[in-house]
């Protein structure tokens, strides 16, 4: 598993457009922390590798779906306002071909 | 060596809801960009996915209609991949649990005789963000991203590109009638992608893979194939090994064109979407759904065949919805379906084509065109009633004021009278029946046009013609 640091906190943050302070950024790290030596613990007990991945804590459903009816969708002013370049309407980026 | 072709094909269906798969924001096409999004297609921190009813009920409408085993629990899945059309990073999917199974369709194949394609699955998923390429830049519209689709994936029992664009017309004819979406390959709400590979005759291996992405027509469809297998065959008859690589079909060449050489298959890191637990249906809204489904493609026909409609006529009406919508809500009004069906393939037909309009926008309602094609089947003749419909359209008004303007009046077809005024044409025309009887047929149309107009008209063509052929015969 990869060693949580500042520094990789901060380039997560960048990536994902965050901003935090240093005070919320030692806060994650100490958290992390906790949350590293949890997995270490976990990563300890016999014959992990045998069990089937978990996707739910429990055998949970739950029957609910949603009607189909519109709502009202986002004001497109909001929609584009934390994009970096707009051009008729649209979000511009440089060009991507996949 | 004679080659084999092997074809698959994946073909996305964008549903035609209300709202997105996941989220409550409209679907409905705008041409406004980035107007129907909420904050879950765009990925906003906290948002969660709940399930569209709709989408689920469609799904299974088209896995009944496809012959499935229908999944009884939703599962859905996370595909991972990094791209600039999906802003979540990944797409919502149902990876390991599809809702539909092991299905088949029965279509024509190139010698018209029915062939089994088996199917292996269907699934729903989200579809991506819109977007433009331009010279050095691109635009992004997320009006379609999280609209629900529907993706079928055959097996790979496709040998030509005639069974593939059979396969696809019935696919779509099962999701436009269906009501599950509008099907439209032009506009992209039904698009295919096609896997293609050669073997020799009697080999059970397969070749290499080519894949040709956004193929845009039924007709574009057997093009690309058939090129492509031309293509390949000439290729490995050369020596050259095909390389595994993804392609498109250039309409203006009619070839397909190389996009890209794939190096490595993408790993997609799927995993089952934490977000979504596991959705149980119950019997009761399964059957529920089925039963509930407009009447197909398939059905409709067997219907038309038995009105008397041939084969012809049934498939010009069926393909499109909306004229078949016209023509069943005028069909319990009429005497006779064929009448019916002549009248709306060629005089509407006609119209539309000549103002460049739709069947929504044709001016005549069901009602008045039953009524026209009821005098037809009432006695007047064809020629009387298109010169009806055409009055009428000419003029807005109903079939009866347009008879009455017109001064139509029903053909006489009493044998009496025909009889009467043949023998009187006949007597005052004895060189026509002299070169008549001399191998001269023009003559016979001469002599049925010479009573048609000493009786106005009145008199029914048909019944002309036939008493004309009996008296020439005794004479």
């Amino acid at each position: 598993m990869k060693e949580i640091t500042l520094d990789v906190l901060h380039d997560a943050a960048t990536r994902l457009l965050f901003d935090m302070s240093d005070e919320e950024y030692q806060t994650l790290f100490e958290e992390f922390k906790i949350l590293t030596k949890q997995m270490e613990t976990i990563g300890r007990i016999q014959g992990l590798d045998e069990l089937e991945p978990m996707t739910f804590p429990f055998d949970c459903g739950n029957s609910y779906l949603r009607e189909d009816v519109a709502e009202e969708p986002l004001p497109r002013e909001e929609a584009l306002a934390n994009a970096g370049s707009v051009q008729d309407n649209e979000i511009k980026l440089p060009k991507v071909v996949g | 060596m004679n080659f084999e072709a092997v074809i698959g094909l994946e073909i996305h269906v964008e549903m035609k809801t209300k709202s997105k798969m996941f989220s409550a924001a409209p679907n409905s096409f705008s041409r406004e960009p980035n107007t129907e999004i909420a904050l879950l297609d765009m990925a906003y921190p906290g948002t969660m996915p709940i399930v569209n009813k709709q989408a689920v009920i469609n799904a299974i409408r088209v896995a009944n209609a496809l012959h499935m085993t229908i999944d009884h629990e939703l599962h859905f899945d996370r595909k991972n991949y990094f791209y600039s059309d999906l802003p979540k990073g990944f797409q919502i999917t149902q990876q390991f649990r599809p809702i539909g199974r092991d299905g088949y369709l029965e279509v024509l194949g190139r010698d018209g005789k029915k062939k089994r394609i088996e199917i292996e699955r269907i699934h729903m998923e989200e579809d991506t963000c819109k977007q433009l390429h331009f010279m050095d830049y691109t635009l992004l519209d997320y009006n379609r991203a999280g609209v629900p689709l529907v993706e079928i994936v055959s097996r790979p029992d496709i040998r030509n590109g005639t069974e593939a664009m059979h396969y696809v017309e019935a696919i779509r004819n099962i999701v436009l009638y269906s009501g599950t979406s509008d099907g439209k390959m032009e506009e992209g709400s039904l698009r295919c992608d096609v896997n293609i590979s050669l073997r020799p005759y009697g080999s059970d291996a397969f070749g290499t893979k080519v894949e040709i992405k956004n193929i845009n027509s039924l007709k574009n469809i057997e093009q690309a194939l058939d090129y492509e297998i031309e293509r390949q065959s000439a290729s490995l008859l050369n020596g050259t090994p095909i390389q595994q690589e993804t392609r498109r079909f250039d309409e203006a060449s009619g070839k397909t064109v190389l996009m890209r050489v794939k190096t490595s298959a993408v790993d997609y890191k799927y995993f089952p979407e934490p977000n979504i637990v596991p959705i149980p249906l119950s019997d009761e809204f399964v059957n529920q759904a089925i039963a509930t489904c407009p009447e197909l493609y398939d059905a409709k026909k067997e219907r038309y065949l038995a009105k008397g409609l041939n084969e012809a006529d049934a498939s010009i009406i069926l393909s499109d919805i909306a004229m078949s919508r016209y023509f069943e809500k005028a069909l319990p009004l009429v005497k006779n379906a064929k009448t019916l069906a002549n009248f709306l393939i060629v005089e509407v037909n006609g119209y539309l084509n000549k103002n460049a309009i739709g069947i929504a926008e044709f001016p005549l309602d069901e009602a008045s065109m039953a009524e026209i094609s009821n005098l037809q089947d009432d006695g007047f003749t064809h020629k009387q009633c298109a010169d009806i419909f055409n009055y009428c359209l000419a003029n807005k008004v109903s079939p009866k004021e347009a008879s009455s303007a017109l001064q139509i009046e029903k053909q006489v077809v009493d044998e009496g009278a025909v009889l009467q005024a043949v023998n009187a044409v006949l007597d005052a025309n004895p060189q026509s029946v002299a070169d008549f009887k001399a191998g001269k047929d023009r003559a016979k149309g001469f002599l049925v046009g010479q009573v048609m107009k000493a009786s106005h008209g009145k008199l029914n063509p048909a019944a002309v013609s036939k008493v004309m052929d009996e008296e020439l015969k005794k004479r």
